[in-house]
């Protein structure tokens, strides 16, 4: 798209200069004329990288989900105002936000909202009480299934935050090791929660795609 | 639709869920993940894990006793020199009671011939005078290719067609076609890796062992991998079938050190290479 930033994308304009329509774009044009589904597909769509992002970001999971919310209503209240300039740039649009909700947060310390939530904004909260539950179970068992040592190591490195020389120094074993068992463990941690993820009808691990 | 087969993820996830990433690479990975499904399944998968262990933690000190070098030493010796007075106390005791031991005497009394010429050391080596065949360092040698588990996928997400393919020879038996298979895998891919410690493995299954050492020396020596630890226990199979004793013992002791899967196995070849070679 060619159009400045602030000006905003009408269906037709859409139509005639994108044909066909990706599915970004279709998306961008339902959110604008109103469709709720296309709010939801959406939301479905860019909840779960926005708390990844989060998450790693704030390494605070409560927070991540709070924040979460903003970014999400914020991303939804520009996308129905059309203010989004190329819709094939629709994550670095998301992420943007994201980004710009975190240093407000960091800058302040609190969770800055600047837009007014509005009434009919679809369902933002995270996964059902029972798929979270159900995918932590899984991962317990992929914890469990680790070696006494793995697991320390994942413990000290995930949890603690600390670099594989403490952690050596701490267990009385080489860095190399370490390191080597870090490689391992998190490896058969990712692949067993894929798996089971597959295995189970719940919830699958990777639902970044609008269904 | 994304093709990606997970590199990104596999350079970058540890460090960024950790909070090590540079910031121009923390926000390249966030650009891709936004978009990659595969990417973003293993780093929601590390963050349930992460979450997981938060709440569950592994005891790290309780532990710590078991795996850490005794570093109390004053308590060490003086325990050490209690147990040794004990001991001394309980010999010198049975030597004044029971005065020196006769030969033959109760039940240690060994069954057959004379004691006195029988030289002192382990119990093999007062077995009946049959030449005990000495082991062959080769016989040791495990040449047989490592199974492979073909990973589980998920809907989009797809592995190098060419290894996908060239696995699928290995797993039939057929060693010659995967390895030209697996020599056309892009070597610095996401699945370069495995495709040249699987190469290597079919050098060695087919007897060339010079290709096979140069695979897997090449793997060994790129450091920390899912193949690193297999690489070296390959090497040490290939030195011993070449009944080279030394450097199966070095690739072996790498085995060990990285504590894996394998050390067990590595430990116990440790034990079974003959000594003196």
């Amino acid at each position: 798209m060619d159009g400045p930033s602030s000006e905003p994308i009408s269906p037709a304009r859409t139509e005639t200069t994108l044909a066909p329509l990706t599915e970004n774009a279709r998306l961008v044009r339902a959110i604008a004329a109103g469709d709720p589904q296309a709010e939801h597909d959406f939301a479905t769509r860019y909840m779960p990288p926005v708390r990844a992002m989060l998450t790693a970001r704030l390494r605070n999971p409560d927070l991540a989900g709070d924040l979460k919310q903003d970014v999400m209503i914020e991303a939804l209240c520009a996308l129905r105002r059309g203010q989004i300039q190329d819709p094939e740039k629709l994550s670095q649009f998301v992420l943007g936000i994201a980004r710009n909700c975190l240093n407000n947060y960091f800058r302040s310390n609190k969770r800055v909202a600047s837009v007014e939530l509005p009434d009919d904004i679809p369902d933002l909260s995270n996964g059902s009480a029972r798929e979270e539950a159900e995918q932590e179970n899984h991962a317990l068992r992929a914890i469990e299934s680790l070696d006494q040592l793995d697991r320390k190591i994942l413990q000290m490195t995930l949890v603690d935050g600390l670099k594989p020389g403490v952690i050596a120094t701490q267990l009385q074993i080489n860095p190399d090791v370490v390191r080597q068992r870090k490689v391992r463990a998190t490896r058969r941690v990712i692949d067993f929660l894929k798996r089971e993820s597959q295995i189970s009808p719940g919830r699958h691990i990777e639902p970044g795609r609008a269904r | 639709m994304t093709n990606c087969t997970g590199a990104p993820a596999r350079q970058w996830l540890e460090q960024y869920v950790e909070g090590t990433l540079p910031e121009n690479e923390a926000q390249k990975f966030e650009d891709h993940y936004f978009d990659c499904p595969v990417c973003l399944g293993e780093l929601q998968a590390l963050q349930t894990a992460q979450a997981v262990l938060r709440q569950h933690p592994v005891t790290v000190t309780a532990a710590k006793h078991v795996l850490a070098w005794p570093t109390n030493w004053n308590k060490m010796m003086s325990f050490g020199a209690l147990a040794a007075a004990l001991l001394i106390g309980f010999f010198a005791f049975r030597m004044i009671a029971h005065g020196p031991q006769q030969t033959g005497n109760v039940a240690v009394a060994p069954a057959q011939g004379p004691t006195r010429q029988a030289p002192a050391g382990p119990a093999k080596s007062q077995a009946p005078e049959v030449a005990q065949p000495e082991v062959e360092i080769a016989q040791l040698a495990d040449l047989q290719p490592p199974t492979y588990n073909a990973p589980v996928l998920r809907g989009n997400e797809t592995a190098d067609a060419a290894f996908e393919s060239g696995m699928k020879q290995y797993i039939a038996g057929d060693c010659a076609g995967a390895m030209n298979t697996l020599s056309q895998v892009d070597p610095s891919g996401p699945d370069g890796l495995a495709a040249q410690f699987y190469s290597g493995a079919c050098r060695m299954h087919t007897g060339d062992l010079a290709g096979a050492t140069a695979s897997l020396r090449h793997i060994a020596e790129a450091g920390d991998s899912p193949y690193q630890e297999s690489a070296f226990y390959y090497l040490a199979q290939i030195a011993l079938a070449q009944s080279d004793a030394a450097a199966a013992r070095r690739e072996l002791n790498h085995v060990v050190l990285l504590r894996g899967d394998l050390e067990h196995r590595a430990r116990k070849q440790l034990t079974e290479i003959p000594s003196g070679k």
